[in-house]
């Protein structure tokens, strides 16, 4: 039984201060043979996709049992319901061209990786603000269930029109940056871990309201991360919620790219413990071991 | 096999009503329920045909959600709040979870406000754009919450995904479904694809022609059948194995050999052999590539053994995407509780290609065996199959 997911690799695309998505942050292909037109934010968790197997050295069609990939969105398929509802109602229904639903939905972008890179695993997308920690949790639990020995996962996000000017309507949220970015990982079944990476040990999702998260109240959701035994150690707690003071706001991104950034990348060895919250009640709860490089 | 997972309740609102038996009674009529969308003309489209929840159905659900314009949220309430009901199951004291899936969760806040029905109406926190949102959070939830988005397997892949959940030990019980709610933007995107229809869903007929676009919500309470047993909960069925795929090929048409994949897993969790299948409710969705390939797919993966009887209820019930599996799955039990598959309505004439399958007609031959197969397929080539059996199966008396 595995009781351990290790995180061989991670990266992240996340644009400068302007926000703008430059070429260096999207695959340059624009068609792919299978999948046809790419949009641009499938390039962009492409781009993430190439850098993550590219750092792990990663062939994904050498894993043991098909590899599959859990992403998770916020905004999924909002930008293509804009673009169509305003052709039909602008132009007309004849200029609405008939791969955008398709290549819009909030699986789509999933499953244009997994085409482009021949995963065939289990294929899952995960929506909401905190989805990608979900997404990761999803990964685990399919290498778990011996549905796949592998697992793409993470959260990605190209916010639209109409969600921004409801986000910044919000006096709360107002003054607050957001870009499109994309945090990705690449999970594998336990076999030990080298020096300077990091492991899932546990995890757990469940309800918390605003001011208990804030407040920092969650030793139920790590005690349920932990297997429902007290932690030996305290691990270093993260809580990552929307529009972090003075952070930018990747949207379903933001919690993997911290993760990334923050504890794979930076963070001190020894045990941690993120906890993502979306716009509801919903937390999810990642606890992760970084051995010493 | 694996620890069976039990099917302790469930939830549904559906242009069929509120109830398992309403649903079972709208299908063996077979009439058909297309209607044109009460929500808003459709004149633009070259199809406007849907099969619909009606009105008084949808004020009854939104009565306690007048604040919300995500009518997603509203539907899930109602679903999971009578599947809690009927598996008599309190979540408080017990670490359940729920696990929901949808399409258009979420998008109706962007298709309003495009189609600007609401300007100004809405100013506070942007919750109606975040789907995860559609838990109900009114339970506390003390078990994996979350909301999946798999395309048009969504409905049977969010109860395999609790099923894991449950085995992995992470809750003692789980609510999972598909939620569904129309909108104008899906409308578009089947018109655009020239995948809907203004005649009837015709699955498996040589003159098919695509999908009728529907809505509506089952919820199911899930828990491993001992834990189940152990509180003497109503058992309505019981989950063997499931598999999941991914075709990684192409966006809208399906690889049967991807869709194999998936029934050869489900079938090798369930512990059983395709001669124990007593059925298939079918993806069916009546578009010329789909039932070509679905009935290629499970000819691969039953290989020398003779296709049991196969139906799909996407002609009487339409396509309700996210939700369409959770339907399948409702039927699939049912079928095991009534001895009979319903039947396949809108066929004429059985299309030549697949003339050495048995589709189910009329009032379908009797179940002969306790085990049923239930597929659901999604653009992107998302697979998902499921086997389902009595109780009785499931313990070794079947």
């Amino acid at each position: 039984v595995i009781s351990r997911v290790n995180i061989r690799a991670a990266a992240v695309v996340s644009p400068g201060p302007d926000g703008q998505l430059s070429d260096a942050l999207l695959i340059k292909e624009r068609r792919n043979r299978k999948v046809g037109a790419l949009p641009v934010k499938a390039r962009m968790v492409l781009e993430a996709t190439r850098r993550c197997l590219q750092k792990g050295d990663i062939d994904p069609t050498s894993a043991r049992k098909r590899p599959g990939v859990s992403l998770g969105t916020l905004c999924g398929s909002m930008d293509v319901a804009e673009q169509s509802l305003r052709t039909v109602h602008g132009a007309g229904f004849a200029e609405v061209t008939p791969s955008w639903y398709a290549t819009g939905l909030p699986s789509a972008t999933s499953a244009i990786v997994a085409s482009v890179h021949d995963m065939k695993g289990p294929n899952l997308t995960v929506l909401g603000h905190h989805a990608g920690i979900d997404a990761i949790i999803f990964g685990c639990r399919q290498i778990l269930a011996e549905r796949a020995s592998a697992m793409l996962a993470g959260g990605f996000d190209v916010p639209n029109e109409s969600f921004l000017a409801r986000f910044h309507s919000a006096p709360e949220y107002a003054e607050v940056t957001v870009h499109g970015g994309a945090g990705l990982v690449w999970l594998e079944e336990d076999r030990g871990l080298a020096a300077g990476m990091t492991a899932i040990v546990g995890w757990s999702q469940g309800i918390l309201d605003e001011r208990a998260f804030q407040a920092g109240e969650l030793s139920q959701l790590l005690r349920l991360a932990a297997g429902g035994i007290p932690l030996s150690t305290t691990p270093v707690v993260h809580r990552i919620s929307p529009a972090r003071h003075g952070a930018v706001d990747y949207l379903a991104a933001t919690s993997v790219i911290y993760l990334v950034e923050s504890v794979i990348d930076s963070g001190a060895p020894g045990l941690h413990a993120l906890c993502a919250k979306g716009f509801g009640p919903s937390v999810s709860c990642l606890l992760l071991e970084k051995s010493s490089s | 096999m694996r620890t069976p997972i039990a099917i302790t309740g469930v939830g549904v609102a559906s242009p069929a009503g509120t109830t398992a038996d309403s649903f079972w009674s709208f299908l063996a009529l077979q009439e058909d329920a297309r209607g044109k969308w009460l929500k808003r003309a459709l004149g633009e489209y070259p199809v406007d045909n849907v099969v619909s929840m009606s009105e008084d159905l949808w004020r009854e659900i939104m009565e306690a959600w007048e604040a919300s314009e995500n009518r997603a949220a509203a539907l899930a309430a109602w679903t999971v709040s009578r599947a809690l009901q009927d598996a008599g199951l309190p979540v408080d004291g017990r670490r359940t979870g729920c696990i929901l899936a949808s399409t258009t969760a979420g998008v109706e806040a962007t298709e309003n406000a495009v189609l600007a029905r609401s300007a100004g109406a809405h100013r506070g926190p942007p919750l109606d754009y975040d789907a995860s949102t559609i838990v109900p959070p009114i339970f506390r939830w003390s078990g994996p919450t979350s909301v999946i988005s798999t395309a048009c397997s969504s409905g049977l892949v969010a109860p395999m995904l609790a099923g894991d959940a449950l085995l992995a030990g992470e809750a003692d019980a789980m609510i999972a479904g598909g939620i569904e709610v129309l909108l104008e933007y899906t409308i578009c995107g089947f018109n655009a694809l020239r995948l809907a229809t203004g005649d009837r869903c015709r699955p498996f007929d040589q003159m098919r022609k695509g999908v009728v676009l529907s809505e509506g919500a089952v919820c199911f309470c899930l828990e491993r059948l001992d834990v189940a047993q152990a509180r003497g909960a109503p058992i309505r069925g019981v989950i063997l194995g499931s598999g999941v795929s991914c075709d990684a090929d192409h966006v809208t048409a399906p690889d049967p050999e991807g869709v194999a994949v998936a029934i050869l897993e489900a079938l090798e969790r369930s512990g059983l052999g395709p001669e124990s299948v007593g059925g298939v409710i079918a993806h069916g969705t009546g578009t010329p590539v789909n039932d070509v390939s679905e009935i290629r797919a499970l000819r691969a993966a039953f290989g020398e053994v003779e296709l049991p009887p196969i139906t799909s209820i996407k002609a009487v019930m339409g396509h309700s995407q996210a939700a369409a599996g959770s339907f399948s799955l409702l039927a699939a039990l049912l079928a095991l509780r009534t001895g009979r598959l319903p039947a396949t309505a809108g066929l004429r004439t059985l299309d030549p290609a697949l003339s050495d399958i048995d589709v189910v007609q009329a009032a379908g031959p009797a179940l002969r065996k306790n085990a049923v197969l239930v597929n659901a397929f999604g653009f992107g080539g998302n697979n998902c199959a499921m086997v389902v059996a009595d109780q009785a199966l499931s313990s070794g008396t079947g």
